[in-house]
């Protein structure tokens, strides 16, 4: 027997035989795709063995080559089949790989048929018989193909690709399907290509075997495919008692299902035939017969579920398993319900869905509560975290669950640190003990509460937070936790302290200033006051209080006027202002004085009157005590308000004026003006409102006042403004200085009658000199009216000489005439008079006349006279008496003085301030200290016999004139009296 | 018609007026005036040789009148002083007539009053002038002694005999005689009661008897 043509039909027989078996399976069961593939493949096999055995039968290189060439063909076939295999049996491998590998091998074919004699050869030159299994087999020799590259190259990708696929379904998980398909076309495939390789490329002299590798995978493919077949046959036998167990299974699910009022399916997915029972067909709206498929569910499906829907099945397509989902429905009638689907899907072998099954059930009830609940929440949230408060729940287990927007945005943390106790944390910790405290214990009482705390701000801040929290209890009643507000009252409690801070100081100040406030509800007829105020009227403090019990505390004179004006204002709604005593407890009598209004209400009644009330006793005390003052002044007092009308007078203006008080208030002040002043003295009342400052009036001027009797009297009037709050008043004080008039009148009389007889006392001091004066002139008279007898007597009269004789009598007459006029004026009474006066010249004529004296008493008299010496205006005889009483002074001052130290000095000077001065200067005993002071007293003299008028008369006159006048001792021995004149005209 | 007295007059006085009436009054009289206004001016005035008197004011400015008197007395002028004066004053007066004034006026002056007092005043200038002429000579007279018969001379005129004036003056009695001759001679006097007129006409006092 021929071992090669043996195996190798043998071999070519069984393929085919498998082949036709499989494709019988095939044919009867569609499906089994991967049969048909495998019958494909064995037949192919064989086909190659065949085509092999003809390779080794060979008698020609053309035989051999044609033989080669058509083996191609069912080669191509195999890794066609194989790869389809791969693909459809285990499921995997790549496709493009696939592709790839199929395309190549297509190429190769394509080319074998192309070139000749095939691709493999590009020329066999010749057949070598080897022995192979004890018989001798051709093997080709010849140039081997390049391009037969690209057929094992195809067999390199072909094998990759498995090596892929298998490594696919090892992870995959079936491992004994990777190993026995995978592992063996693997390894069968890897072989028959490495052999195909070494003989087509002439590395080894063996007649092509590969067939025989590939029916050791038709082998192993037809053993995994015989499972099946083997598997089948128990599978009906199983399959009949399953489906009795089934149909059992089904009708107790049925049962349990109607009456659980679930929908039960089952799809047939591959044929789109969905089994439903008659409950489902209730729940979705299916009628009875209607055939139920996957297209018309979805249409009954909510158009918004749809999506949805489509895709959980695509995904249960593709995975498997078991899905849930919740979809509406539209139902015939126009109801939407939901669904709540609950199903699993198997695959079948391919991996494809194969069968879905679930249980659908209406839960709309459940949903609509859902849904409610939802909303019910939402608006729950959106309410706490609108709401300005914060707020938090907490569950029966007092532990937080809940806290809103506002409240975490405080805080500035999230809600799962505040959840449970975390909000703890940002309780300030002098606080925490004391508000779990309040906390827990209302808590445990099932109680509301209130607590203040300090809670941290997200800025780190601790505010002040008052927290309410209310127990919470569900629909049954039944506790379900709290739930509290907070709200940061870090403001609110400083204002409050603010307030009372406020409060505290008005009340001090209030109290301080003896302010009282009151308020008056008319309409309640309730009294409040401030609480200092009330206390010491005695009247309680807390409690109402009518307006009968304030008003029985109002001294009882003036109680009905207060009442009345109260009411007033309140039937008017006008301001009421009052003064009015009232009765302290301890019986003393307290003027007050009270301001206040009305506040109106909504109907435009007034409502309340509002007051302040303030305790004035000090004041009237003081007005009254200025009342008393003013009434008991000596000087008449009267008040003239800004347009001059006179407010107020005392006794004594009245008196003074002659009319009664009522007379004079309200008149102007005019009528006490004489008329001839009227005119003017609304302007000095002008200028005074305009610069108003306490001054007397009429500065300068004589003033009078006019009384009713129309007599005059001469007045001093001292004007001070007086600041009220209802304008500027004028207090004049009015004197009637008349008396003093009278005294001024008869003191300057005096005066004038002291300088009169000063004046004839200096004459009487002055004897000797007038004596003198008036000898002189005399005995020329007499010595030349002598002579001029004596001359007639003799005979020889000269006429020239008698003329001349008769010429000096008359002119010493008139000198002696000179002299008595000078004593005459000297002597004479009168007032002073003024002209303009030369005091230079006014020296030398009194040195002139007491030059005898100064002879007398041996006294050299000196003057040093400026000659720039202005004229002043001034009483010449005055002024005269005035230097001839210090000259006299002086003579007597150096009486005890050596003759020949006898001198007087009398000096005029002018000063450089505007004044002159005049000075007479002796050297005599000087002033004594104790004369100093008293000097230029009246009635003081140092002499024995003198009046002592002289010095006091000196100053009078200078002081008269504007002057001063002054005396002291001079180095040298002696003094010095000097008094200084104004040059200008003086003031008396 | 009087004869005046042979004389010059001043008149000192202050006053114009005044100078100017007893001017004219004088000269009226048939006096020989001069006035002055002041004493100063009146000694400034060469001496005049004759008799003279000077009426003269009391009060006066710078030297006045009872000045002038001591101022004259000092330099024993024989002028003789009539005083006048505005105003009486009884002191000054009598100091003015003790100290050998003519009289004393009051002004204002009678004219014959005043006139009695020049001539009177004159008279007593012209006798001062005699005696002070006679005292001159004794006086020249009595120079030419020596100091010794001066002393014997002093004691002779006391009464006292040579004797005694020897025993006085410690010298002989022979001496005493010898000097009392020389003084008898010198002076030109016969007896000792001439003596004694002389020695009194030159104004010398007499030494006092023990």
């Amino acid at each position: 027997m021929n071992w090669v043509t043996g195996i190798w039909s043998i071999g070519s027989g069984a393929c085919l035989t498998l082949a036709l078996m499989h494709f019988v399976v095939w044919w009867k069961d569609r499906t089994a795709r991967a049969n048909l593939i495998f019958a494909v493949m064995a037949t192919a096999v064989a086909v190659l063995a065949a085509l092999e055995l003809a390779m080794m039968r060979a008698e020609t290189p053309a035989q051999f080559g044609i033989a080669v060439r058509w083996l191609h063909v069912p080669a191509w076939v195999i890794v066609a089949s194989l790869v389809a295999f791969v693909r459809l049996y285990l499921r995997a491998g790549r496709r493009w790989l696939a592709w790839t590998v199929v395309g190549m091998r297509t190429v190769s074919l394509i080319l074998n048929f192309v070139f000749s004699p095939n691709i493999n050869y590009r020329e066999i030159t010749g057949l070598r018989h080897v022995s192979f299994l004890g018989e001798p087999v051709s093997v080709a020799v010849g140039v081997p193909n390049p391009l037969m590259l690209v057929a094992q190259l195809s067999l390199l990708l072909l094998i990759i690709f498995v090596t892929d696929a298998t490594i696919a379904v090892w992870r995959r998980g079936d491992r004994r399907q990777a190993l026995m398909v995978g592992g063996s076309i693997l390894l069968f495939v890897t072989a028959a290509t490495a052999d195909g390789v070494a003989i087509g490329w002439g590395i080894i002299s063996m007649p092509v075997s590969v067939s025989l590798f590939y029916q050791a995978i038709v082998a192993a493919m037809a053993c995994e495919l015989s499972y099946d077949v083997l598997h089948a046959a128990v599978f009906a036998r199983r399959l009949q008692t399953y489906e009795a167990a089934l149909r059992e299974s089904e009708a107790r699910i049925n049962l349990a299902t109607n009456a659980a009022n679930l929908g039960l399916w089952i799809w047939n997915i591959p044929g789109d035939e969905l089994w439903v029972t008659e409950k489902w067909r209730e729940l979705f709206g299916f009628a009875d017969s209607e055939p139920v498929t996957f297209d018309r569910l979805l249409q009954i499906v909510h158009p918004g579920d749809r999506e949805h829907m489509k895709q959980v099945v695509q995904h249960m397509f593709e995975r498997g398993g078991e899905y849930e989902s919740e979809y509406r429905v539209i139902r015939p009638d126009g109801s939407t319900r939901w669904i709540l689907g609950h199903g699993s899907v198997e695959l079948d072998e391919l991996g494809k869905a194969a069968f879905a099954r679930g249980v659908s059930r209406d839960v709309t009830k459940r949903k609509i509560a859902e849904e409610e609940l939802r909303e019910s929440e939402a608006r729950f949230r959106t309410v706490a975290d609108a709401a300005p408060v914060l707020i938090w729940m907490s569950g029966v287990d007092k532990l937080c669950d809940f806290f809103n927007k506002p409240w975490l945005e405080f805080t500035g943390r999230t809600m799962e640190q505040e959840l449970g106790n975390g909000w703890a944390e940002g309780v300030h910790p002098a606080d925490l003990q004391r508000c779990l405290q309040t906390y827990t214990a209302a808590f445990e009482a099932r109680e509301p509460f209130v607590m203040q705390y300090r809670l941290r701000r997200h800025d780190g801040e601790y505010r002040w937070i008052k927290d309410d929290g209310v127990p919470r209890f569900d629909a049954q009643g039944d506790f379900s936790g709290y739930i509290g507000s907070c709200v940061d009252i870090t403001e609110l409690r400083r204002n409050e302290q603010a307030l009372r801070e406020s409060e505290e100081r008005m009340t001090m100040a209030m109290d301080a200033a003896n302010l009282g406030l009151w308020e008056w509800n008319v309409s309640k007829d309730e009294l409040w006051g401030s609480k200092t105020r009330l206390a010491r009227l005695g009247l309680p403090p807390s409690g109402k209080l009518s307006l009968e019990q304030g008003l029985a505390r109002v001294h009882i004179d003036d109680r009905d006027r207060v009442r009345q004006t109260l009411r007033d204002a309140a039937r008017t709604g006008k301001d009421y202002h009052l003064e009015y005593r009232v009765v302290l407890t301890d019986g003393s009598v307290c003027w007050t004085e009270h301001r206040g209004g009305t506040v109106v209400g909504a109907t435009s009644e007034p409502v309340v009157l509002r007051g302040v009330s303030i305790d004035i006793t000090e004041r009237k005390q003081a007005e009254e005590k200025f009342r008393l003052a003013v009434e008991a002044s000596p000087s008449g007092i009267a008040l003239v308000d800004r347009e001059g009308k006179i407010v107020l007078v005392n006794t004594q203006t009245e008196k003074m004026f002659g009319y009664s008080r009522a007379e004079m208030i309200g008149q102007p002040v005019e009528i006490i003006v004489p008329e001839r002043f009227r005119a003017v003295h609304p302007t000095h009342r002008a200028k005074f409102l305009a610069a108003p400052e306490a001054r007397a009036m009429g500065a300068g001027r004589e003033l009078f006042g006019l009384r009713k009797d129309a007599t005059e009297f001469p007045i001093e009037i001292g004007l001070s403004p007086i600041e009220t709050p209802d304008g500027i008043l004028v207090l004049s004080s009015i004197v009637d200085i008349s008396a003093r008039k009278q005294s001024e009148l008869e003191a300057l009389q005096h005066r004038e009658e002291l300088g009169h007889l000063s004046r004839v006392a200096a004459m009487g001091e002055l004897t000797t000199s007038i004596a003198h004066e008036l000898n002189q002139p005399l005995s020329g008279i007499i010595s030349n009216a002598s002579a001029g007898q004596r001359f007639i007597d003799r005979g020889n009269v000269d006429l020239r000489e008698l003329r001349e004789l008769l010429a000096d009598i008359v002119a010493d007459g008139r000198r002696a005439g000179d002299v008595i006029r000078g004593i005459q004026t000297m002597v004479k009474k009168g007032g002073p008079t003024r002209q303009r006066v030369n005091l230079n010249d006014l020296v030398t004529n009194v040195v002139r006349m007491v030059k005898p004296n100064a002879t007398h008493h041996s006294c050299e008299i000196q003057t040093l006279l400026d000659p720039d010496l202005p004229a002043i205006e001034a009483d010449p005889i005055q002024l005269q008496q005035v230097l001839i009483n210090l000259v006299i002074n002086a003579f007597d001052a150096m009486r005890n003085t050596p003759l020949s130290r006898r001198k007087l000095v009398i000096a005029t000077e002018r000063n450089g301030d505007g004044t002159i001065c005049m000075s007479v200067r002796d050297y005599g005993t000087g002033i004594s200290e104790e004369a100093r002071e008293r000097l230029f007293d009246h009635f003081f003299t140092t002499k024995s016999e003198g009046l002592g008028m002289g010095l006091g008369i000196v100053r009078s006159i200078v002081e008269s004139h504007g002057g001063t006048v002054a005396a002291e001792n001079v180095d040298g021995g002696g003094a010095r009296f000097h008094f200084t004149l104004p040059a200008s005209a003086a003031v008396s | 018609m009087k004869i005046s007295p042979k004389g010059l007059v001043f008149a000192i006085d202050d006053d114009a007026s005044v100078r100017k009436g007893l001017a004219r009054l004088l000269r009226s009289a048939g006096y020989k005036s001069e006035t002055f206004e002041s004493a100063s001016d009146f000694l400034a005035r060469p001496q005049c040789s004759g008799p003279s008197c000077v009426i003269v004011d009391v009060q006066m400015p710078g030297i006045n009148g009872m000045d002038l008197q001591e101022t004259l007395i000092q330099h024993r002028r024989e002028e003789q002083l009539v005083f006048v004066t505005g105003h009486g004053d009884i002191p000054m007066c009598a100091q003015a007539m003790k100290a050998g004034a003519v009289d004393f006026l009051r002004k204002p002056f009678q004219d014959d009053e005043l006139l009695q007092c020049v001539e009177r005043a004159l008279l007593r200038s012209a006798e001062q002038r005699r005696r002070g002429a006679e005292q001159n000579e004794a006086r020249r007279l009595l120079d030419l002694l020596t100091p010794r018969e001066f002393e014997v001379m002093q004691l002779v005129i006391t009464g006292m005999l040579n004797k005694q004036i020897a025993g006085e003056l410690g010298t002989a009695e022979k001496t005493v005689k010898v000097h009392r001759g020389k003084v008898m001679a010198k002076l030109g006097v016969a007896s000792v009661a001439a003596l004694v007129r002389l020695v009194q006409r030159a104004g010398i006092a007499p030494v006092g008897n023990k």
